[in-house]
């Protein structure tokens, strides 16, 4: 049954996916030369310099790459199910409405972690190309909470866009814009690194807290 | 006989109108029910309420013994569901929509749904919002009838559907229905459609008033008499209120320029004595014919 819906979720967002890996594929590959540009206007170790000393961050253009995905995954994912109320369908199949909601924000949380992973991996890739392993692990660190801020930013949409009250949207939205916001402080670079563990228990907050929205749906009360 | 769905006591309201107050019935299995009003009565809130999606202000219902609003997979798995506009995922094909199914449900029947949508003439990866909604009907009943439901929920299957489709629907349903033991509960516009198909009819006005009765019997005992204009006048200018509360077996007048059409379970015999008694002539009463049409806009009202 959790193929089914992974199934079913698959057939909706692999064309908007595609697109949005794609877009990805193109951050990356101009990410990839504007670093190389770094070192073409400036000497190697002045460059050094800069990022592993002053805390410049040569890949700022992905610090709001992941908060769109996440967004965008949403909508994709939620926004066909809500409109004309389609989610009703998956909602009176014979399973529980808690696991097909689960399993819907599983599917979406398994594609946005595979570009995640793969934008950290790029970052990895790119930052290895020309600076020491300390530039990898601090691009890393640094670029890590913006990748929760995604998350938080797709689960922050999936509350609202489940919840059939339009002002509990409202409130949903501004709790998703809140949690959201913790990820994309403007820090030293890697200075999250001592609370990325307890960083990442809203998000296991927010999982559970779209069962409401999603409860509210399948058993209303208007009157 | 233990109902397949029993409404007790039921009221509901959006904001301060309440749709229906204390509505009860009960439905029992192995017929079919047509919920048959007029726009605005409660028709598609009922079957949110039956189904759960929507918990009323007040009152129980039961689907098979359990509470709607807390239907157990196992209930629900006993249950096949038609949303109003024939709802479906858009995004997936023929063939894609019945492999998302068909794991949830033990007794799917994929011979059943193919049988069906054979008949559209369309390749298993015809996409469903590439179909007409004469199409896509006929794919949703596929998924419906594979379930192999014992309960069928029908939200106004007619909508957007030409004759020949309606047709097609109903001579499906009859299929299903011959294999026993199925019940039917079904709302429509078309009236005409109901009228060799339903078993039972349940007519829902304004306010949740309820009769329940069968088509054949309806058309029988429901009449319309004709009086003419110019006997007004010789009723004291009695308006459609004053009249309606002088003859209570009166349901519905509509009043039209030379005529007045009377509506009324009452025989002719008694109406007319009521009127005379109204200082209206009663002997000028002329039948009128009715079409399953024409008398349930009778029943209900033009508007």
């Amino acid at each position: 049954m959790i193929q089914a819906i992974f199934r079913k979720e698959f057939f909706k967002i692999r064309g908007p996916g595609l697109l949005v890996i794609a877009a990805h594929i193109c951050i990356l590959l101009y990410l990839y030369v504007a670093t190389r540009r770094l070192f073409m206007l400036d000497h190697p170790e002045v460059v050094w310099y800069r990022v592993l000393h002053l805390g410049q961050i040569h890949f700022g253009l992905l610090k709001n790459i992941p908060l769109l995905s996440g967004i965008l995954i949403a909508c994709f994912q939620f926004l066909p199910e809500m409109w004309g109320e389609r989610f009703r369908l998956s909602l009176h199949l014979p399973v529980p409405p808690g696991f097909v909601a689960l399993t819907h924000l599983l599917v979406g949380l398994t594609v946005y972690c595979a570009m995640a992973l793969a934008d950290l991996f790029g970052l990895g890739l790119i930052t290895g190309l020309f600076f020491p392993w300390q530039g990898i692990k601090i691009s890393l660190l640094t670029a890590l909470p913006w990748t929760m801020a995604g998350a938080g930013a797709y689960l922050g949409m999936a509350l609202a866009l489940l919840e059939p009250n339009f002002r509990l949207k409202a409130v949903n939205l501004l709790i998703g814009a809140g949690i959201t916001g913790l990820y994309l402080q403007t820090v030293d670079p890697g200075a999250y690194e001592p609370c990325l563990a307890l960083l990442s228990v809203p998000l296991g907050l927010m999982m559970l807290a779209v069962l409401l929205p999603v409860f509210r749906f399948r058993c209303r009360r208007v009157g | 006989m233990t109902p397949v769905i029993h409404v007790e006591h039921l009221s509901h309201r959006y904001g301060k109108r309440y749709i229906y107050k204390d509505l009860n019935f009960s439905i029992t299995p192995g017929k079919i029910y047509g919920l048959l009003g007029k726009n605005g009565v409660g028709k598609t809130t009922l079957i949110k309420i039956l189904m759960g999606f929507l918990r009323p202000v007040s009152g129980r219902c039961t689907v098979f013994g359990e509470d709607s609003h807390a239907l157990t997979p196992a209930a629900r798995a006993r249950i096949g569901l038609l949303f109003e506009g024939h709802l479906a995922y858009e995004f997936m094909s023929i063939r894609q929509i019945e492999k998302f199914y068909a794991p949830f449900y033990p007794s799917w029947d994929e011979r059943i749904y193919y049988r069906m949508v054979k008949k559209l003439g369309l390749s298993p990866g015809h996409l469903i919002r590439q179909m007409s909604c004469g199409q896509r009907s006929q794919v949703v009943l596929g998924l419906l009838m594979a379930q192999q439901p014992e309960l069928l929920l029908l939200d106004d299957y007619s909508i957007g559907l030409d004759a020949g489709y309606r047709r097609l629907f109903l001579d499906e349903m009859r299929d299903y229905l011959a294999q026993g033991n199925r019940t039917v509960f079904l709302t429509s516009h078309v009236i005409q459609d109901m009228e060799n198909f339903v078993d039972e009819a349940i007519f829902l006005e304004r306010g949740g008033n309820l009769m329940t009765t069968s088509l054949a019997q309806f058309k029988t005992d429901f009449s319309c008499f004709r009086l003419p204009v110019s006997a007004n006048g010789s009723t004291s200018g009695m308006n459609r209120e004053q009249m309606l509360s002088a003859c209570p077996m009166l349901k519905n007048i509509e009043i039209h320029k030379d005529h007045w059409d009377l509506f009324t379970f009452t025989p002719v015999r008694e109406l007319e004595n009521a009127l005379k008694n109204t200082d209206i002539p009663g002997n000028l009463l002329e039948t009128i014919p009715l079409s399953l049409e024409d008398a349930f806009i009778g029943y209900t009202g033009r508007y």
